[in-house]
């Protein structure tokens, strides 16, 4: 057994000993009154619940993070040393960048290079435009359903809602059928506009609008604004957290999704493929040559993905809590 | 603000018939452009397909379409010694049931306890929260080939760390399902975290210290105040969840693409198989003509997880509203500027006005 693990669950049953002789300790002192007055006493019978949770909290994180350890330090690891000292997460020969640069130069079979910037490009476009067009779309009818007045206005929310306990993999091989009689099946928009019939952000969205004041609005409208302007000049900078939130979400399905692309886009033109179709067809290759390069191109992958939530991570949880989100 | 107009001048603009073709014109603007994409990509696919599920179906060659009935649900739901579709079908609504019956309590309760820790706030709480969200925004192929790296039999880094020999994804069902348990582990239920969190973010202050003056403190005060005031959002977690992991897929695609191959009752079957996968291996595979009997089953498996997620629904029907932006209004009246709540002191809501 290697000596770090070893190692490491001496010190992950050391933390739980000690945290709870800690918390029998103040407890005990507590209940006999006998909590010294002095600042650390004070500090430790005030926040017995923080220290708690930030010891359990850190040691979950550092398990929780030893995947992504791996992923990182694994892309980094030669070919060779996966073959002659697998499970050194620090190989003897060193770091490198062999296996990010196999995957840009990677062949197949019959000497055709794998379009791998191509993958990027279609990946970036669905992504993007995607999320672009059902912001908007979602944006203007979620308003609608909100501000203005209509016959069935709730009828129709109701049966959009009611749609959402059809699970949209029930209709898939109907609507590969649709995408190809609608003539775009060999090409990026059957990505993206299935996507923008969805419920679920448009739900998010209307959430959000419902807390807005109507009075807001009809004042607006007293002052002769139109329902676009309103959309554009209260509308969107009121809702900006939650624009951001489902724009992230969108963002994310959109990049990371696998089921829809491979079954859509087929194995026939591997131009038209996103990176997840790309990533998820090198890593079929499960043996201990390859596995440097599947890494990298995992990573390679998630990098956008990482650096977009890495920008935006504080704002999700506040944007998700000023919609109120409820069932 | 020459566009003012008095409220007299706006009452006659309401006027029925003048506000008809404007009122409409726009309401159609507005929501004319999603209902055009739900009616085209979520109404059309679900009619069209109970037609489909009705029919010999090709999508290659349409002048070999015929009528066949309900035989292809009665294939699917009778034919089971007969018909390798029903056996498969079965085997793997079988396989997926039985999962989503051991993760979707783990994706709910884990991401509960998680969102109750964090919502305790220690310090750099912040950080703690991004990272257990951090794996959930990883693309499931670059998880599952990290999952791979990990639980290889000869290179990997799990039987190396401990010494010990076992061909994870290939050797059983048994280990190749708790593989993919764990990947669901890691990176499942970070939407249910988010919506948790949200939920214990949105809980009134003032009901704590109202439990507090009562002497309800600790473990109690969150049975009695905490979880009753996110309960809607638990509904919603364990409804997102169970749809979500009816759909299984990417994990097994990546990490063991259905395999090991099982034997029983002289039957091969692919072990690991959901019935997602299943689906997507006859809608990928060579034989063109299975359309309607994968139509059929598709909409099998919307009717049983309709049924679960229906039935969860009205188990645990209730109805709320929330306050939150009544705040940002009062805060934009204020100060005329929008989205600054934050700097200013307490505005009367429902809750300020009682103690006043």
């Amino acid at each position: 057994m290697n000596v770090f693990i070893i190692v490491g669950i001496i010190i992950i049953a050391l933390i739980a000993a000690l945290l709870i002789a800690l918390d029998i300790t103040v407890i005990v002192l507590k209940r006999k009154k006998l909590m010294p007055t002095n600042k650390l006493g004070r500090y430790l019978s005030r926040n017995l619940v923080q220290i708690n949770a930030f010891t359990v909290l850190t040691v979950f994180c550092v398990v929780w993070l030893i995947p992504l350890l791996i992923g990182v330090l694994g892309s980094l690891t030669s070919r060779y040393a996966f073959e002659n000292s697998p499970g050194e997460l620090f190989p003897n020969d060193g770091f490198t960048f062999e296996n990010y640069l196999a995957f840009f130069n990677k062949y197949e079979v019959d000497g055709t290079r794998l379009p791998v910037e191509r993958w990027i490009l279609n990946s970036f476009i669905v992504s993007t435009v995607s999320t672009f067009l059902y912001l908007l779309v979602a944006g203007l009818a979620a308003y609608a359903f909100v501000f203005m007045k209509f016959k069935f206005r709730n009828i129709i929310f109701m049966f959009l809602i009611f749609t959402m306990v059809i699970p949209g993999i029930a209709t898939m091989t109907p609507q590969l059928s649709n995408i190809a009689n609608l003539g775009i099946a060999r090409s990026l928009w059957a990505l993206i506009l299935p996507g923008l019939g969805g419920v679920g952000g448009l739900y998010l969205i209307r959430q959000f609008f419902l807390g807005i004041p109507k009075d807001l609005i009809e004042s607006a409208k007293m002052d002769g604004m139109s329902h676009i302007k309103i959309f554009l000049h209260i509308i969107l900078p009121l809702g900006k957290s939650v624009f951001l939130v489902q724009g992230l979400f969108c963002f994310m399905g959109a990049w990371n999704d696998l089921l829809w692309p491979q079954i859509i886009l087929g194995t026939a033109d591997k131009s038209l493929w996103t990176l997840q179709v790309g990533v998820a067809y090198i890593s079929g290759d499960k043996t201990a040559n390859a596995i440097g390069m599947s890494l990298a191109s995992a990573i390679f992958s998630a990098i956008p993905i990482i650096i977009l939530y890495i920008f935006t991570q504080n704002k999700i949880i506040e944007g998700v809590a000023a919609s109120g989100v409820k069932g | 603000m020459e566009r003012m107009t008095t409220v007299s001048n706006y009452a006659l603009k309401r006027s029925k018939r003048t506000e008809f073709f404007k009122r409409y014109g726009i309401v159609l603007i507005f929501l004319g452009p999603y209902l055009f994409f739900f009616l085209l990509f979520c109404i059309y696919p679900l009619l069209y397909g109970i037609v489909m599920s009705l029919m010999k179906f090709s999508i290659s060659d349409y002048s070999q379409n015929e009528w066949r009935g309900l035989k292809n649900y009665w294939t699917i739901l009778t034919q089971y010694s007969n018909s390798v579709y029903s056996r498969n079908f079965w085997y793997s609504m079988k396989n997926t049931a039985v999962f989503a019956v051991i993760i979707v309590p783990l994706a709910v309760t884990i991401p509960l306890i998680m969102a109750v820790l964090i919502n305790t706030k220690p310090k750099g709480y912040k950080v703690f929260r991004a990272l257990i969200y951090l794996p959930s925004v990883l693309p499931v192929s670059a998880s599952g080939v990290i999952f791979i790296a990990m639980f290889s039999r000869n290179f990997g880094y799990i039987n190396q760390w401990f010494g010990t020999d076992i061909d994870w994804l290939g050797g059983s069902s048994t280990t190749a399902w708790i593989v993919i348990l764990l990947l669901c582990l890691w990176g499942g239920w970070g939407g249910n975290f988010i919506i948790l969190s949200a939920g214990l973010k949105n809980v009134d202050k003032s009901l704590y210290e109202a439990a507090n003056v009562d002497g309800c403190t600790g473990f109690r005060r969150m049975m009695v105040v905490t979880f009753p005031a996110i309960k809607q959002q638990l509904i919603l977690c364990l409804f997102t969840t169970i749809i979500g992991y009816f759909g299984l897929y990417g994990q097994i695609y990546v990490l063991t693409n259905a395999g090991p191959s099982i034997n029983i009752d002289g039957i091969n079957y692919n072990s690991t198989m959901s019935i997602m996968w299943y689906l997507q291996s006859l809608i990928n595979g060579t034989n063109f003509e299975v359309y309607g009997m994968v139509s059929a089953m598709g909409l099998l498996l919307g009717i049983f997880v309709g049924i679960i997620t229906g039935l969860q629904l009205w188990l645990t029907r209730e109805r709320k509203s929330g306050t939150k932006l009544s705040t940002e209004f009062a805060a934009y009246m204020q100060t005329g500027v929008i989205g600054k709540s934050a700097a200013l002191p307490e505005v009367s809501d429902d809750k300020g006005g009682n103690e006043k």
